[in-house]
């Protein structure tokens, strides 16, 4: 029993970094119809950039954990002022193309810097065991689950409640009409990047404080694919919801699996077979819109 | 009216896709207060004509709007400007309900959120302002025959009510000229002479400039105060409907029919 809440609280607090990555992911997909294949990058490199200015400048953590977004910020304009604004009007294939060219970039810029050693990350949330109960959880674990999900509330509220929010839904539900009636669309893509590398930015920090800190990183930007699909691709709720569902997948079809095959490494493999099903069944996930192809 | 001045003066615009010329030196003078329409073929250039004006191609020659140089503007701009369009293949806010299709509208003038607010959604801020608003909305699906259908999401209504939905939200834009693209597709004769009705309506008692493209030549007739005629992306005639329909290049371009 033990084991299996163990599992099950390793999952959820996984599975909320996914979640928020997964709505960075479905954010730019929803304000530019483009599916952002640097997503991973940009959470390695907020990862790095936090790492960095702690340990260079000894800041505290929170300070440079602020640094972080501010840099994330930038980054995201900079892309999105240098590589997509000139590709407005191309085919969206092609501005896929250029988003796995900026991760490409990113994970080059960051080999080159700090080199693809592992780099632990200084201690920031105690690692402690905290006695729930039933289970011991470590602190991290609990730090990070309460920040992300801090971070989706703000999220959630900003798009139900803001002007920003609403305007970036009117976007996300017609391009043609939001334009039309005077909405700057430059100006909301943009947001959908800061946005995005914001929550990047997070999730990365996140994961490197409970994982170390690798290139490897990345692969995040992969491993949320299942929820962005289980999620329907266009659907913030359901990536939200996914995110959690295959983190837990992942860990106890993980835990499981290795116990009773003896192989070890099945649990990050495990949400892809799901991934597929999902496109088998249901392409349009559990929450997207029946006719996400047409335009 | 013969001596009216262009509000909106095409000149010369050409534009390619590829190796297609959608547009080969179009020039079109629309008099303020008229109601302007645009006929030809499928494949001739009508809606892209709108399409530059705009601002969602951009074509070579110029477009000057009102003492403007339209080229030079950002899509977006255009309702700040006066400018309002619906589209062929509709665009709205599906999950939306009519009336707050209807409201955004409104959007770019609303005080508290130039080019930023999407106040139609929320209840929130500026009740008043919001109010009227919401006044102006049902006025508008009033005039338009769907009043009774406001809190309706648009995405159960037939196409020709969702045609109405976009008349309607780009009247409560205040325009100064309005530019529809087949707005009476889908529509029976009697829809298409209320709509025409109304078209007409807005344009004597609102005084707003009217750039439509049609494909009913009944229609056409009724409302137009001049016709442009496009083939293969040139104009290949201009002037009264009357004028225009009897023209033989006309008549074989756009009606199929070989010298009468």
């Amino acid at each position: 029993m033990d084991y299996f809440l163990g599992l099950l609280i390793n999952g959820i607090v996984v599975g909320s970094i996914y979640s928020m990555i997964a709505l960075g992911f479905v954010l730019i997909y929803k304000a530019t119809e483009v599916v952002n294949f640097a997503q991973g990058e940009l959470l390695m490199i907020g990862a790095y950039i936090c790492l960095e200015v702690i340990v260079t400048t000894g800041m505290p953590f929170l300070a440079g954990f602020f640094t972080t977004l501010v840099f994330m910020t930038l980054l995201a304009l900079a892309i999105e002022k240098l590589v997509l604004r000139r590709m407005m009007g191309a085919p969206v294939m092609s501005v896929v193309m250029a988003t796995i060219g900026i991760g490409i970039v990113l994970r080059s810029v960051v080999l080159l810097v700090w080199g693809a050693t592992n780099r632990p990350f200084p201690t920031v949330f105690p690692r402690e065991g905290l006695d729930l109960g039933v289970v011991t959880v470590s602190q991290v674990y609990l730090y990070a689950f309460f920040l992300c999900l801090t971070f989706m509330v703000i999220f959630g509220a900003f798009f139900q409640y803001t002007r920003w929010g609403l305007t970036m839904r009117a976007v996300s539900s017609s391009r043609k009409a939001a334009e039309s009636l005077g909405v700057p669309l430059v100006r909301v893509f943009a947001l959908a990047w800061v946005i995005s590398a914001i929550v990047s930015g997070v999730g990365g920090i996140l994961a490197a404080n409970i994982s170390g800190l690798t290139p490897d990183l990345s692969a995040y930007g992969v491993r949320v694919f299942p929820a962005v699909i289980l999620g329907g691709l266009d659907s913030i709720i359901g990536a939200t919801i996914s995110g959690v569902i295959i983190g837990v997948l992942e860990n106890l079809s993980g835990g499981y699996l290795r116990n009773l095959t003896g192989l070890s490494g099945l649990g990050p493999v495990a949400p892809f077979f799901v991934l597929i099903l999902i496109l088998w069944v249901r392409p349009t996930g559990l929450f997207g819109r029946k006719e996400i192809d047409k335009l | 009216m013969s001596s009216s001045v262009p509000i909106l003066e095409l000149a010369e615009l050409s534009l390619r896709f590829g190796g297609i010329k959608a547009l080969q030196a179009v020039s079109i003078g629309v008099a303020a207060g008229r109601i302007h329409s645009i006929i030809g073929p499928n494949g001739a250039g009508k809606s892209t004509v709108l399409n530059c004006i705009s601002g969602m191609y951009r074509p070579q020659g110029a477009i000057r709007f009102d003492g403007q140089d339209l080229l030079r503007r950002r899509p977006h701009e255009r309702p700040l400007l006066g400018i309002a369009r619906t589209f062929q293949n509709i665009a709205l806010f599906r999950e939306e309900s009519v009336l707050d299709n209807v409201m955004a509208g409104g959007h770019h003038r609303l005080k508290s959120g130039i080019l930023r607010g999407a106040l139609y959604w929320t209840r929130f801020g500026c009740r008043e302002e919001e109010r009227r608003l919401r006044d102006e909305a049902v006025e508008a699906i009033e005039l338009l025959g769907i009043g009774e259908l406001g809190e309706r999401p648009v995405s159960d209504l037939p196409f020709g009510d969702q045609k109405r939905v976009e008349l309607a939200r780009a009247m409560v834009s205040r325009p100064k000229l309005l530019l529809l693209d087949e707005p009476m597709a889908g529509m029976n004769d009697s829809e298409k002479a209320e709509l025409a009705q109304v078209v007409r309506k807005l344009n004597r008692e609102k005084h707003i400039t009217v750039v439509i493209i049609e494909h009913d030549v009944g229609v056409v007739r009724r409302i137009s105060d001049t016709v442009t005629v496009l083939d293969f992306g040139k104009k290949i005639a201009e002037g009264g409907p009357e004028e225009v329909m009897k023209d033989p290049a006309v008549r074989k371009a756009y009606l199929g029919e070989e010298e009468p």
